[in-house]
């Protein structure tokens, strides 16, 4: 009895520490949650200023303009850039990643891995090449590390080492939602930019030195804009998703220990009946 | 005296929303000036310093390149990758960096390199000679 009574207790307690370090963890998410949710506002007027003005530009140029960014390749590899996370706890956040990574990467595809998780990954599931450059990128949220990888890949585009290049990353739709997502980034889909412009208006912009050498310019910056701000929202993603895994675990001890409290009080409250009868029938035998 | 809206924004959110009466900035195509009611224009900004005016006052930053939108509603936006003014350059980190970047320039090993040594040089010198300029 009182063997069983010290096993309860037991489990009670270390019940107990591993809630506190859930707790810990869901306390630590919630405020990293916050911080890149900032971020991912900060940003937002930067990207939509960079994508109505490439849009504004395609759309007053009437498709004349001529990018080697615009154009299909038809040699190089394809390329896919895979947003992870570097740390687990955080739900299906990963399996989820890597259940699209399944479907959408194909076997000579080139991999930019971002996050630890996904280049263990992709090294013990796929034979693909990967490129772990840029795999701190998802902690250190670097912009100077995206300008970078941005020129680099669109070096490779240019001299058509590049054919395409997707993204594979976890859209933020709310708190406890997240979409896993493929978008592709190059060739610049021009019905992408086109869809948000507002129509009708035709201001006769100036384009200086000519509309082509401006969107040269500006399509880096709206990759560059583009890639942090997807790589701010899986962070932003993995953040809430760990938030809210660590919550339910939380939760779940919260139940444990209460049910095994109770077991516990059942426990004591029988072996007291106990030594209590043993008394009982003890004093009745020496009467 | 009439003014426009200059609107600076950087990856890690809007950097200034002001009203200024004049604009100096360095465009892929020279140097401009731009005043209020200025006809739509979109050029490409170097790594530069630019400056703006405030009733006689004179505000300058240096620009680590960007992009610059002057729409037909009187405002201008600046696109920078880094936007600073002389109180937030740290001069000893631009030292720093401009002696990185001429150490890698002597060297001569790759193109690619010395291009990217050669920007990187750029952008200290030019928060250098902001900082400095004071």
């Amino acid at each position: 009895m009182a063997g069983q009574m010290q096993a309860i207790k037991r489990r009670i307690k270390s019940i107990d520490s591993t809630r506190k370090i859930t707790k810990a963890m869901m306390l630590v998410a919630s405020s990293k949650l916050m911080k890149t949710r900032k971020q991912m506002d900060n940003m937002k007027p930067y990207y939509s200023q960079v994508k109505d003005t490439c849009a504004e530009i395609l759309a007053s140029a009437q498709g004349d303009v001529d990018s080697p960014y615009l154009v299909r390749n038809s040699s190089g590899r394809d390329v896919v850039i895979v947003i992870s996370s570097s740390l687990g706890l955080c739900g299906g956040y990963n399996a989820n990643i890597f259940k699209t990574v399944e479907k959408e990467v194909k076997k000579n595809d080139l991999v930019y891995v971002i996050g630890h998780k996904g280049e263990s990954y992709m090294r013990s599931h796929t034979s693909n090449d990967l490129n772990n450059d840029y795999v701190e990128l998802n902690s250190s949220l670097d912009f100077r590390q995206i300008v970078r990888l941005t020129n680099h890949l669109l070096d490779g585009y240019k001299n058509k080492e590049i054919k395409t290049i997707r993204i594979i990353y976890t859209e933020f739709v709310n708190n406890l939602t997240f979409t896993p997502r493929v978008v592709e980034l190059l060739p610049v889909s021009q019905e992408d930019l086109k869809g948000e412009e507002k129509q009708g208006v035709h201001k006769q912009t100036l384009f200086e030195p000519s509309p082509e050498a401006v969107l040269d310019s500006l399509i880096p910056m709206y990759l560059q804009a583009v890639i942090y701000g997807y790589l701010i929202e899986s962070v932003t993603s993995e953040n809430a998703s760990r938030r809210t895994s660590m919550e339910n675990a939380t939760d779940n001890a919260d139940d444990l220990t209460e049910q095994l409290q109770l077991k516990y009080n059942q426990a004591r409250q029988s072996a007291i009946t106990n030594e209590v009868s043993e008394i009982i029938a003890g004093a009745n035998a020496e009467s | 005296m009439s003014k426009m809206r200059l609107h600076i924004v950087t990856p890690h959110g809007t950097y200034k929303d002001t009203d200024v009466d004049y604009l100096g900035i360095s465009t892929t195509g020279g140097d401009l000036g731009i005043l209020p009611h200025h006809i739509p224009l979109a050029t490409g900004v170097t790594i530069s310093e630019m400056h703006y005016e405030v009733d006689g006052k004179t505000y300058r930053f240096a620009i680590a390149g960007g992009f610059m939108y002057v729409d037909a509603d009187n405002t201008v936006t600046v696109i920078g990758n880094a936007v600073e003014s002389p109180e937030e350059i740290d001069l000893r980190r631009a030292e720093e960096a401009k002696q990185r970047a001429e150490s890698r320039l002597k060297k001569r090993d790759q193109n690619i390199d010395t291009k990217r040594a050669e920007i990187a040089l750029k952008k200290a010198l030019i928060r250098i000679a902001v900082k400095n300029g004071q």
